[in-house]
């Protein structure tokens, strides 16, 4: 399953992704910026987790993980309780889409029918962002991975 | 549904998108990974051109006086009132100012109107981010630099920054941080007078005021090599010598110089609005020798285009003190937004001296909420003509009764029953030197750290409520999109 990466040695946080991710998601933000103050920038996406809080807290069932192993929302079964948003360790799902609405990155489904890239990772006007199999990072040598979601230079391949 | 190529006009390197119209429509924009400069990417003001063109507060119909009125009524009333002033007070009695997002075209028409309609010489193109100073400085120091291209900045083995070019233009920090993970000797470093989105991945930071740091890079650079320099590096050096630098500027400076002369091939790659600044990375460029050039940034796309062929007679604050006198009677200002592009000057004041202030705008600004006439304008992706270099085609057509500022211009001179004639002035020829250039007033300009304001681009005019106020574009994201 492809998974979005971020390489942290080339984030400029010029908040591209939270544009994109706006514009193709009914201006609900969806992707948020953070900042680890003088260390780091992170656009916060979800991470898609092995074993999703979120799945585990939702009471009626609206969260669920699809044939490609993408965790996703059923726009049908959503009640708007906000579980899940409190759920997510990570903070990563946003309560603005609507009354009855949470939103949840779907690694844009109806971009990728079409063969398209998610809209953060075409956007991403620095190249940080990739969306890639896991093995593929785990074997570039330049790349060490930190968590299952963000990688960074190895530092021989830093300069 | 159409697909158009398009390409966004937010700075200059002019990234391309593929725009999906319907009708008269936006539907949507894509990324196009087919072209060169953008290479499929887009920043933040490139995602927010459909919310720009489909934004629910644009001006739709002509006003007068707050309420809105027909074209033709409004443009008789203008015609009217412009050639009466004329007529009342003789030559530059009247003034034009028009926006930096205009066409090349537009930007000629402009000239004609001015000469032939209006009789004054108070004429401007209006870039509150001092677009216009830059390049004419840089025209002036410019004989010996060469212009990076975006391929070169891929392949430098040293980038100088001075000032945020990542703010002005996140999509170049893709070529920059490609250039320096290329190779382990290859390197960024930034001078800047704050530490900014740029300095982050520096490698050498050297915090001072921009035209002081390059400065202290220049004189280390002297420092070495004696061999036959010409003149004006050696009044430079002889200058320099003296000059009372702090030693930690010193120590970073020499770093980067040491790195600069060193790298086969270099750029020193320019964002920033002071125009001193400009002339010293131009010269910066020229010590460093073989193999290094200067690229900018500018905030509006159209800016190098329109400078090539336009020739600025008064400026906006010229304008404004003419206004202040009482000497200018009327002025027509078309897109641009003149007290949040000047906010050291007191601009109201002299707006309100104007007998008569038309003015032309997208949205609501504050010159539209003084203005006695305002007239509704197309934004650049609704209007055909010459842009970034190119012939580009309108993607759609205005909403309502918008025209673009060129349309305005021709309906008012029809309206005033006066031909455009083409414009008689002196054109300067920009080919300068540093050559022939005063080196001492420049060094002792540079060591003084003058404040320059300094404005973000108006060209992105959309936020709920705040179109006005907002000159930044990160601004317009926070308040505009995150509601």
């Amino acid at each position: 399953m492809k998974k979005l990466f971020l390489d942290l040695d080339r984030c400029i946080g010029a908040k591209a992704c939270v544009a994109a991710c706006c514009r193709t998601h009914q201006n609900s933000p969806i992707v948020e910026m953070g900042d680890v103050v003088d260390a780091a920038l992170l656009p916060e996406m979800c991470r898609q987790c092995e074993n999703p809080a979120c799945l585990a807290a939702c009471p009626k069932d609206a969260i669920f993980r699809d044939e490609k192993g993408i965790v996703r929302r059923s726009n049908s079964r959503c009640i708007g309780c906000k579980s899940c948003v409190y759920a997510c360790p990570f903070g990563a799902i946003a309560d603005t889409l609507g009354t009855y609405m949470i939103a949840k990155c779907d690694m844009c489904a109806d971009r990728q029918a079409k063969g398209l890239m998610p809209a953060c990772v075409a956007s991403c006007p620095s190249g940080a962002l990739r969306f890639d199999e896991i093995e593929d990072i785990r074997t570039e040598k330049k790349y060490i991975l930190l968590g299952g979601h963000t990688m960074g230079r190895h530092p021989y391949w830093r300069r | 549904m159409a697909k158009q190529k398009g390409i966004c006009q937010m700075c200059t390197l002019g990234c391309g998108f593929i725009a999906e119209t319907a009708g008269a429509e936006l539907v949507d924009i894509e990324f196009d990974f087919d072209d060169p400069n953008g290479q499929g990417s887009l920043c933040a003001k490139g995602n927010c051109i459909p919310e720009l063109l489909t934004h629910p507060k644009r001006l739709i119909a002509p006003m007068r006086n707050g309420k809105a009125i027909r074209w033709e009524e409004a443009l008789r009333a203008i015609g009217l009132a412009l050639a009466q002033i004329r007529d009342n007070n003789g030559a530059d009695a009247l003034g034009l100012v028009l926006s930096g997002d205009a066409t090349c075209e537009e930007a000629a028409l402009a000239q004609a109107f001015s000469a032939g309609c209006l009789k004054s010489k108070n004429l401007d193109v209006f870039f509150p981010t001092n677009d216009y100073e830059v390049l004419d400085t840089l025209a002036h120091a410019n004989g010996g630099t060469r212009r990076a291209s975006l391929q070169n900045i891929r392949d430098a083995n040293c980038v100088v920054t001075v000032g945020d070019p990542f703010a002005t233009c996140p999509v170049i920090s893709r070529r920059v941080l490609d250039a320096r993970q290329a190779s382990r000797g290859n390197s960024i470093n930034c001078i800047a007078d704050a530490p900014n989105m740029t300095s982050r991945f520096a490698d050498a930071f050297l915090q001072t005021a921009e035209s002081r740091g390059l400065l202290a890079v220049i004189k280390c650079m002297l420092d070495g090599t004696e061999e036959n320099r010409p003149a004006w590096q050696k009044e430079m050096k002889r200058l320099l010598d003296k000059a009372p630098l702090e030693p930690e500027e010193t120590a970073s400076a020499a770093r980067i110089a040491e790195r600069f002369v060193n790298a086969k091939t270099g750029v020193v790659l320019l964002g920033t609005s002071n125009p001193l600044a400009a002339k010293l990375a131009a010269a910066l460029a020229q010590i460093g020798g073989e193999g290094k050039a200067i690229h900018t940034v500018l905030d509006y796309g159209n800016s190098p285009f329109i400078f090539q062929g336009f020739q600025r007679t008064e400026t906006t604050r010229q304008i404004l003190e003419h206004a202040r006198a009482g000497k200018l009677k009327g002025l027509v200002v078309l897109g641009a937004d003149i007290p949040a592009g000047c906010p050291d000057v007191n601009v109201k004041d002299a707006l309100a001296k104007l007998d008569l202030l038309i003015a032309a705008a997208p949205f609501r600004n504050q010159t539209t909420e003084m203005a006695h006439f305002v007239l509704p304008s197309a934004i650049w992706q609704e209007k055909s003509g010459t842009v970034m270099g190119g012939y580009a085609g309108a993607l759609l057509p205005p909403p309502g009764g918008a025209k673009s500022y060129g349309d305005i211009m021709k309906h008012i001179a029809t309206a005033m029953e006066t031909r455009l004639e083409p414009a008689d002035w002196v054109r300067v020829e920009r080919t300068g030197s540093l050559e022939n250039e005063d080196i001492g007033a420049l060094v002792e300009k540079g060591l003084r750290d003058d404040f320059v304001p300094q404005v973000r681009s108006t060209a992105t005019r959309f936020s709920d409520g705040s179109i006005t106020d907002n000159v930044s574009w990160r601004k317009a994201i926070e308040g505009g999109i995150r509601r």
